[in-house]
């Protein structure tokens, strides 16, 4: 019996030890939120090659890089009856500022898309997207934008580096997330 | 009768590695005698230049040591043809029929590279992409060989690439290392050159002092000296004479490459293995003397 366990566990960590580096999900829980051990990620527009952040910039392999972390928002807080349908998430942008979360927001009284406080953001929706992987991208559409034919669309950036939506699923930004351990 | 059913019960040198002994120096014989007609075999090594920026020091050794220092001709009786080189070196360029000179290159270092993931939960799962390193170690070399006699000279190159996510900078350049001398060595190893397990015949000896110096001959054999085990097996003959231990000269001389020798010792047994085994190595040593190799046999 003690032999049995005591192969097991040695079994166990050598599974460990060689386990897969393949990431269960791209999103921080907030556990990790909270003590600042975050999954970030470089996000790259394909066609205008920027760089999600406070202010884009432009890829460059041989540089440090500005980055995000996903979060997972419950469908509950968007306040939308439909909200629970889908898998959303808030893309935050890591300013490296302890406490504060700036996510992207599609926000519907100034029109337009930028990086704001996520307390502030209300309704939630604004700052809430649905993933949706396009071969080696992702592309992302605003929680607002699934139910709604006017208003919420699919995240995308333009050759000045600004942020905006768009309706048209072939217009959308592909984004690639970059894994930076 | 007795020693005929011990014979037959009792196995002597492998047979499948000697076979396949003989028909890997069979072949080295044929690939030689089709790349180089007639077969010629005194070289002259000129030159070997590092075209890379990093040196590559095992290169240079195994260079030196192979293609200079151990395969310089020379006159000796005593060489067990099996062993000798195929291709000897001079020291003089004038007298050689091939005039080889070769350069290297060698490159070691990590390459950074994105690799695709996806997540793994989930019902629509999201694609990313990490950077991985892999560390790869590069060698090529170019050895020219350039014939006296007219014939187009011939260029020959090793290519060995090690690369690995997992296996550090230094333990790929261990491997590099590693098979750089296999394969710097296989231009003069005409065998795979192990010492395959011999079982031996059962020799009865009553003398205990000689009973004991012939324990040794299994230890001599499996380190390759045959000379010395051959040098007992004959004392030990010469007393006991009897079949088996006529066998045990013939062994020894067969190893040694001594066909004809150990022809005349199997003699005394009439063993189907045997028979067999030096049907193919007396045909190697005809196609040998054939193309123009006169061997040197070793006695003891």
């Amino acid at each position: 019996m003690k032999n049995n366990l005591l192969l097991t566990a040695l079994l166990l960590l050598v599974m460990l030890r060689f386990a897969n580096a393949q990431l269960t999900s791209i999103t921080t829980d907030k556990a990790n939120v909270i003590s600042g051990n975050l999954k970030e990620f470089v996000i790259v527009d394909k066609a205008t090659q920027f760089v999600i952040a406070k202010e884009p910039v432009k890829y460059n392999a041989t540089k440090k890089m500005p980055t995000c972390y996903f979060t997972s928002i419950p469908g509950t807080e968007s306040g939308l009856t439909t909200g629970s349908d889908y898998r959303t998430l808030a893309i935050n942008a890591n300013l490296g500022i302890e406490g504060e979360h700036w996510v992207i927001t599609e926000n519907q009284d100034e029109k337009r898309v930028f990086i704001s406080r996520k307390k502030f953001v209300t309704p939630k929706y604004q700052c809430m997207w649905i993933p949706k992987a396009d071969g080696d991208n992702v592309v992302f559409l605003n929680l607002m934008g699934a139910t709604n034919t006017n208003w919420g669309g699919y995240l995308a950036i333009d050759d000045a580096g600004k942020f905006k939506t768009v309706k048209s699923f072939t217009e959308a930004s592909r984004w690639k997330l970059i894994y930076k351990k | 009768m007795r020693y005929t059913i011990l014979l037959l019960v009792c196995h002597f040198v492998s047979i499948i590695a000697m076979a396949q002994s003989v028909e890997v120096r069979k072949y080295y014989l044929e690939s030689n005698h089709e790349t180089y007609k007639p077969m010629r075999h005194k070289f002259y090594f000129k030159s070997f230049d590092n075209k890379g920026k990093v040196k590559h020091e095992k290169t240079e050794q195994y260079i030196q040591e192979y293609f200079k220092d151990k395969s310089i001709c020379n006159n000796t009786s005593n060489k067990n043809w099996l062993k000798q080189e195929l291709f000897c070196s001079l020291s003089s360029e004038s007298e050689a029929d091939v005039v080889v000179s070769g350069t290297y290159s060698y490159t070691c270092g990590a390459n950074v590279f994105e690799k695709r993931m996806t997540e793994k939960t989930g019902t629509a799962r999201l694609p990313y992409f990490e950077d991985m390193t892999k560390n790869a170690a590069d060698l090529k070399i170019i050895l020219s060989f350039s014939y006296k006699d007219g014939t187009p000279s011939v260029t020959d190159t090793i290519s060995i690439t090690k690369a690995s996510e997992k296996k550090s900078l230094g333990e790929l350049e261990a491997d590099i290392d590693k098979a750089v001398k296999f394969k710097i060595a296989y231009y003069f190893d005409a065998t795979d050159a192990k010492s395959q397990y011999i079982n031996l015949p059962k020799v009865k000896i009553k003398d205990k002092a000689l009973k004991e110096e012939f324990a040794s001959v299994k230890g001599l054999l499996k380190n390759g000296e045959y000379v010395k085990a051959g040098v007992i097996c004959k004392k030990v003959n010469g007393i006991v004479n009897s079949p088996a231990s006529s066998v045990m000269v013939g062994i020894c001389y067969e190893l040694l490459g001594n066909y004809p020798k150990a022809n005349e010792y199997y003699k005394s047994v009439n063993d189907f293995h045997i028979k067999s085994r030096m049907k193919k190595s007396m045909k190697l040593l005809n196609y040998a003397e054939s193309i123009g190799y006169t061997p040197e046999f070793v006695e003891f």
